[in-house]
């Protein structure tokens, strides 16, 4: 494995190891959309699965860190109580057709074929928002609390999840998405780094201060920081406040967490 | 007094608050097994909370712990005695247990309690329905419908009725309705299978069926050039559209193929599907019997002349 540990990666490994029973196996993955991603194991898996982006740099160390805060917290619920969300094909197609008329209202001329392509980079784009963004909160706090000496590490994360997230405010995107979707998003950004930024004393929302999307942001980064229970039960309920508040209720569902797929577990 | 908490324990109550939320969350996602050990530990603290009850009698019920499922509802009564879902739950318990009086009078107490609760028609239609009352079972069944339209299995429940009473064509329109309403279900699945019974007795009803021997001999006679994979494709999508339901018994009625050109009635179709599957191989069952039709048509087909058949 090329990846270089720093503290406290090594120690959290072990503790991932204790916690679950199992190890986390490091698979290297080119087209890796960024530098770390978990598969987290299911009772029939030999090992967590790690992919990693083989061309990093140490901020890995971060990624790595948080990946494993997603393991901990999950296996720290009583096996059966953990859930997923999940879409399926049908929840996803009764999505589409009602966000479809947004988005040829706002552009009449989109062929077909691209109105379904950004109907999907859409649909996924608010879901992984909504399903990451409060477990990552906690996590985020979690590892600025407990390693300092990944604060540095953290904070260049947290800017480079910050330039990919003001792309929502540019004249471009405004132009070509639906303000519907297009705020919903910026909203959970916004309440994301809103909420980070005070707690590790960074201003990450500066630019949005003209966006449509602070009143609601303050809303929901308010109850968030209200109501969250700090486990994976609360990160889940939370998941669910955010949908609820963000009308996204339908947009998903909830199963076991064993219940995947047959062939999860195929690398 | 079963809402009263004290201020010490405000902590303690919103965590409560946060398992019950949870405990319902696995009950939706179907884990109930979790749902009943939270719900559990819940009812320590809070032995006389009805919803905390009711919810783990469900969960009892749900996982087939009956014993345990008919105390926590009557608990839940006992301690809500107007709370109409709890009695339909106890009723239902009281069903699984064998106990089908004592399930009724729990239904009617829920529906004296509350005379739109379609959970406690439904319920209730189920069991004259099981003692083969069945006028009385189809009333309780349509007013449960004509309250919740939406709900599958009242729909299935119409129409299985229906058709144990032997009034097809209204068990067929019940049925239809019921894999309308979802046709990912297990539910919808079964009302197909019944479907496809009422379409095979509807059928045989009249006896030998000419034109089905008719359209298996068209069949034998277009398959006759047609490769093995040709003709499994046309078979295959008929069986997809068969799937779908395809009404046999109504000549007027005409469906398309992407795999053959023209277009086709139910009976025609499926006596192509029954011929097709017959050349793949000749032990298949597609759920529809026309061996007789079959057989005379291929005994036609083996009589067949350049210039036709000679009829006998």
């Amino acid at each position: 494995m090329d990846i270089h540990f720093i503290d406290p990666v090594p120690s959290i490994l072990e503790e991932v190891k204790n916690a679950t029973g199992k190890d986390i196996e490091f698979i290297p993955r080119e087209s890796l959309p960024t530098f770390a991603m978990i598969k987290m194991a299911r009772e029939n898996m030999p090992a967590h699965i790690m992919y990693y982006k083989p061309k990093h740099d140490e901020v890995i160390n971060h990624l790595i860190v948080h990946e494993c805060g997603h393991v901990l917290r999950t296996f720290k619920c009583p096996a059966n109580q953990r859930l997923i969300p999940y879409s399926d094909k049908q929840i996803k197609q009764a999505v589409l057709a009602e966000i479809r008329q947004d988005i040829i209202a706002l552009n009449g001329t989109l062929s077909a074929e691209q109105i379904a392509h950004l109907l999907n980079i859409w649909h996924d784009g608010l879901i992984r928002q909504l399903i990451n963004y409060p477990p990552d909160i906690m996590i985020e706090k979690w590892i600025f609390d407990r390693f300092p000496a990944l604060r540095p590490l953290q904070l260049q994360s947290l800017n480079k999840q910050l330039t990919e997230a003001l792309v929502g405010l540019s004249e471009s995107v405004i132009r070509m998405t639906p303000p519907r979707i297009l705020n919903t998003s910026n909203v959970m950004n916004y309440t994301f780094f809103r909420i980070l930024g005070f707690y590790v004393g960074q201003n990450f929302i500066k630019q949005y201060s003209s966006s449509p999307c602070i009143n609601k942001g303050k809303e929901l980064a308010d109850l968030t920081e209200k109501e969250y229970s700090d486990d994976h039960r609360g990160d889940n309920l939370m998941i669910d406040r955010w949908a609820a508040f963000l009308n996204l209720t339908h947009w998903f569902a909830w199963r076991g967490f064993e219940d995947v797929p047959p062939g999860y577990g195929k690398m | 007094m079963a809402d009263y908490h004290p201020p010490y324990c405000s902590v303690q109550f919103l965590g409560s608050i946060i398992d019950f939320d949870y405990a319902l969350m696995l009950i939706k996602a179907g884990k109930l097994e979790g749902a009943r050990d939270i719900l559990e530990e819940l009812l320590k603290d809070d032995p006389r909370d009805k919803d905390i009850l009711y919810n783990l009698g469900m969960c009892y019920s749900e996982l087939g712990d009956t014993e345990k499922a008919v105390p926590t509802l009557s608990e839940c009564v006992k301690v809500s005695p107007n709370y109409s879902n709890a009695y339909v739950a106890l009723g239902f318990a009281h069903s699984m247990l064998g106990d089908p009086e004592k399930a009724k009078e729990d239904f009617h107490r829920a529906l004296e309690i509350d005379p739109v609760n379609s959970y406690a028609l439904r319920n209730l239609g189920s069991i004259y329905g099981n003692e083969k009352d069945f006028d009385r079972a189809v009333e309780c069944f349509e007013k449960s419908f004509s309250i919740n339209p939406e709900d599958q299995q009242t729909a299935y429940g119409l129409g299985y009725t229906h058709f144990i009473a032997g009034r097809l064509d209204k068990a067929d329109k019940y049925l239809n309705i019921t894999a309308e309403l979802d046709k990912s279900t297990k539910i919808a699945e079964l009302a197909m299978d019944i479907r496809r019974e009422i379409a095979e007795i509807n059928l045989k009803a009249k006896g030998f069926r000419q034109d089905a021997m008719f359209y298996c001999l068209g069949a034998l006679q277009f398959f006759k050039n047609k490769t093995i994979d040709e003709v499994k494709q046309i078979a295959f999508e008929i069986g997809v559209k068969g799937q779908e339901g395809l009404d046999i018994n109504n000549p007027d009625k005409k469906h398309t193929l992407k795999t053959m050109k023209g277009s086709f009635t139910g009976l025609q179709l499926v006596s192509y599907m029954y011929v097709g599957f017959k050349m793949i191989d000749p032990k298949l069952d597609i759920g529809l019997d026309l061996s007789e039709e079959y057989k005379e048509a291929l005994k036609l087909f083996s009589q067949e002349r350049p210039h036709g058949y000679t009829l006998h």
